[in-house]
C-alpha cells in the first residue's frame, strides 16, 4: 500500500466502518437494528472538485458508488455502482435531485492513486423505501 | 379608524374570508389568536391590519384587548368570530361594545351540544337522546336500557372530532371513558343513529327572516369516523321533500330564539322526517364560502358582517351554477415529501378552485377529523352529475407522496 495516498486509508476505514454498520461479524446482544444498512454511499473527486468520478450504467452515468474490496499492495478497489431514483423510483440524472440510492450488480476497478477527495453520503439513502403514493384509489 | 376585531381564523376557508371581505368594506381589521405559528408566518396575511397573539382566548382577555385598541384610538364597529368555540362571546362582546342585537343567547345554545338538545326537546326534528353529567354513576349509566346502534359525542365536539357510532354495551363503555378522559368536566350526548341521506343547509336570520342561503346534500365516508367527503348544491328546492325541510329549518330557528344570526344544521332524511344532526351558529369552515360563491355569487361571510354591523344583507342570487366540492383524504400514515398534479387539476373540465393544505414536512394521516381532509377540488358542470364527476376526476390527479414512518 501507498503510504502516502491519504484516499487509500481513508477508505479502508469507511471499509471497516461499513462492516461494523451492517452488522457483520459482530455480535449484538442488545442492539437489535430494524433497518438492515450494509453501505455507505460515496463520490470520488480528482482534482477538479466540480466534477466527480462518474462511470456509465445503461445509459446512464453515476458518481455513487459502494466499496466492496481493496486491495492494498496495489491500492485499488472494486466498487459496486449505485443508481440514484426519484420518488417514483425512476433513475435520475446525476445533475437532479434524487430520493434513494439502488444498489447494482455492475462493479469497476479504480486505481486509488487517482483520486483525492471522498464525499460520503448518508447510509439511509441505500435502498430507501419509496414514498407511499396516496390517495391510492 | 373604524375596526373590525376578529377572534381566531382558519389559514384558509370561510373564516379567512371574513377577514378579506371586512378588509375590502373598507375596516381595519385586528386578529386575535392564540396561534404562534401565525405570528410567525405574518406576512401571509396581509389583509389583517393589525394581529395580537393572545396567551389564551378567555373572555377576560380578549376585553383586555379590545380596551387597548381603543386607547389606540380606534373605532370598533364590530367583534365576530367564525370559529368554535369563540362565536357567541365575539357576538356577546359586540352586543354590549356595538350595540348589535345579535342573538347571543341562541349562539350560545348552539354552541353547546346538551343545550341545543334541550332547546329543541319538543321539536320533531330531535332524536331521541339522553345526557350524561360528569356527576353521574359512569357504570349505572352504562348498565341502563339503551337501544343501539348510537352516536356518542362530546357536548363541544367539532369537526367530526370525538363523534363516535358504537354499536353495543362493551363499545359504549369504551367509548366513554375515552371521552372522558379527554374532557372529564363535560356533559356527553347520546342520540340515536340516524340513517338516511344528510343535507347541510346554510342560514341568515335577519330581523326575524329566515333566510335559507343555500342547501347541499352531503357525501359521508364512514370509516373510523365520520368524514364529509362531497358537496353537492341543490338548485332545485320544489318539492315535498325539500317543502318539509324549510318547514323544519323554520321550526328549529324559531325554537332556538334566532332573530339576527348565521348559523348551520346538518339534518338527515329519515322516515319521511328531517332530524337535526346538529346546528352551528355561523357558517361552515372549508369551502363553504367558495362553493355558495362559485354556486349564486353570493359572498356569505360578506353579508354575515353586514347583517352583524346592522345593514340589510344581499341574499340575491346573481347566477345559478351546478357546483360539487370533493375533499382529498388519505388512507396512510407519513410525512408529506411532495404533491403532484395540483396544475394538471386545475385545466381539467369545469374546476373552479384547487386546494390543497398540508405543506411539506406535515405528518399526514387517515382521517380521524375533518381536519384531516388535506384538499379539495371545486367544480361546476351543466348538471349535478357532471360537476361531481368533473370534480372527482380533477381530485384524482393530485397525489400525496409520503415518508412512511
Amino acid at each position: 500500500m501507498n503510504k502516502n495516498n491519504s484516499i487509500c486509508f481513508e477508505m479502508k476505514v469507511l471499509l471497516k466502518e461499513q462492516k461494523i454498520l451492517s452488522g457483520r461479524d459482530m455480535e449484538f446482544q442488545f442492539i437489535c437494528m430494524s433497518k438492515e444498512k450494509d453501505t455507505i454511499p460515496f463520490m470520488l473527486f480528482q482534482n477538479d472538485l466540480n466534477k466527480p468520478f462518474m462511470v456509465n450504467y445503461k445509459g446512464m452515468a453515476t458518481p455513487y458508488f459502494r466499496l466492496e474490496k481493496i486491495e492494498e499492495e496495489i491500492c485499488c478497489a472494486v466498487l459496486s455502482l449505485l443508481i440514484a431514483v426519484d420518488m417514483d423510483g425512476s433513475p435520475v440524472d446525476p445533475d437532479d435531485d434524487f430520493y434513494a440510492l439502488r444498489k447494482t450488480k455492475s462493479c469497476v476497478i479504480v486505481d486509488l492513486n487517482c483520486f483525492c477527495v471522498i464525499n460520503p453520503l448518508d447510509p439511509e439513502l441505500v435502498n430507501r423505501p419509496l414514498p407511499v403514493i396516496e390517495p391510492k384509489k | 379608524m373604524e375596526t373590525i376585531v376578529f377572534i381566531e381564523t382558519a389559514k384558509s376557508g370561510s373564516s379567512r374570508e371574513a377577514i378579506k371581505a371586512a378588509e375590502r368594506l373598507g375596516f381595519l381589521t385586528v386578529l386575535l389568536t392564540e396561534r404562534t405559528s401565525f405570528m410567525k408566518q405574518r406576512k401571509e396575511f396581509s389583509e389583517i391590519t393589525q394581529m395580537i397573539l393572545v396567551r389564551e382566548m378567555t373572555e377576560q382577555h380578549i376585553r383586555y384587548e379590545i380596551g387597548q385598541l381603543k386607547k389606540q384610538g380606534k373605532l370598533i364597529k364590530a367583534i365576530v368570530s367564525f370559529v368554535d368555540p369563540f362565536v357567541s362571546i365575539a357576538a356577546q362582546l359586540m352586543n354590549e361594545i356595538c350595540k348589535s342585537k345579535i342573538s347571543v343567547d341562541s349562539l350560545k345554545k348552539m354552541e353547546d351540544k346538551t343545550m341545543t338538545r334541550k332547546a329543541l326537546k319538543k321539536n320533531q326534528t330531535t332524536p331521541k337522546f339522553k345526557i350524561f353529567r360528569p356527576t353521574d354513576d359512569l357504570k349505572h349509566f352504562i348498565n341502563k336500557k339503551h337501544s343501539f346502534p348510537l352516536i356518542i359525542k362530546s357536548s363541544i365536539s367539532k369537526a367530526s372530532k370525538d363523534v363516535y357510532l358504537v354499536g353495543n354495551r362493551l363499545e359504549l363503555e369504551k367509548t366513554m371513558k375515552k371521552i372522558l378522559k379527554l374532557y372529564p368536566n363535560q356533559k356527553i350526548v347520546l342520540e340515536e343513529y340516524l340513517d338516511g341521506p344528510q343535507y347541510l343547509v346554510e342560514v341568515l336570520v335577519d330581523n326575524g327572516n329566515t333566510n335559507i342561503v343555500a342547501v347541499f346534500k352531503q357525501e359521508i365516508t364512514r370509516e373510523r369516523k365520520f368524514i364529509v367527503t362531497g358537496y353537492e348544491i341543490q338548485l332545485n328546492l320544489e318539492g315535498e321533500l325539500y317543502e318539509k325541510l324549510i318547514n323544519t329549518v323554520k321550526s328549529i330557528i324559531k325554537d332556538l330564539g334566532v332573530t339576527n344570526a348565521a348559523s348551520h344544521l346538518e339534518v338527515r332524511y329519515v322516515n319521511g322526517i328531517w332530524k337535526l344532526v346538529e346546528i352551528n351558529p355561523r357558517i361552515s369552515g372549508g369551502a363553504m364560502n367558495r362553493m355558495i360563491e362559485e354556486a349564486y355569487g353570493i359572498n356569505l361571510v360578506e353579508e354575515t358582517i353586514k347583517l352583524y354591523l346592522g345593514y340589510e344583507p344581499d341574499l340575491r342570487k346573481k347566477h345559478e351554477k351546478h357546483i360539487y366540492t370533493h375533499y382529498i383524504i388519505i388512507g396512510s400514515y407519513g410525512y408529506l415529501l411532495k404533491v403532484t398534479g395540483r396544475n394538471t387539476a386545475i385545466k381539467q373540465s369545469g374546476v373552479r378552485e384547487v386546494y390543497v393544505k398540508p405543506r411539506k414536512g406535515s405528518m399526514l394521516t387517515p382521517p380521524l377529523s375533518m381536519g384531516n381532509r388535506y384538499g379539495y377540488v371545486i367544480a361546476s358542470g351543466d348538471t349535478s352529475e357532471e360537476a361531481k364527476a368533473n370534480a372527482i376526476n380533477a381530485a384524482s390527479k393530485i397525489k400525496f407522496y409520503l415518508e412512511p414512518i
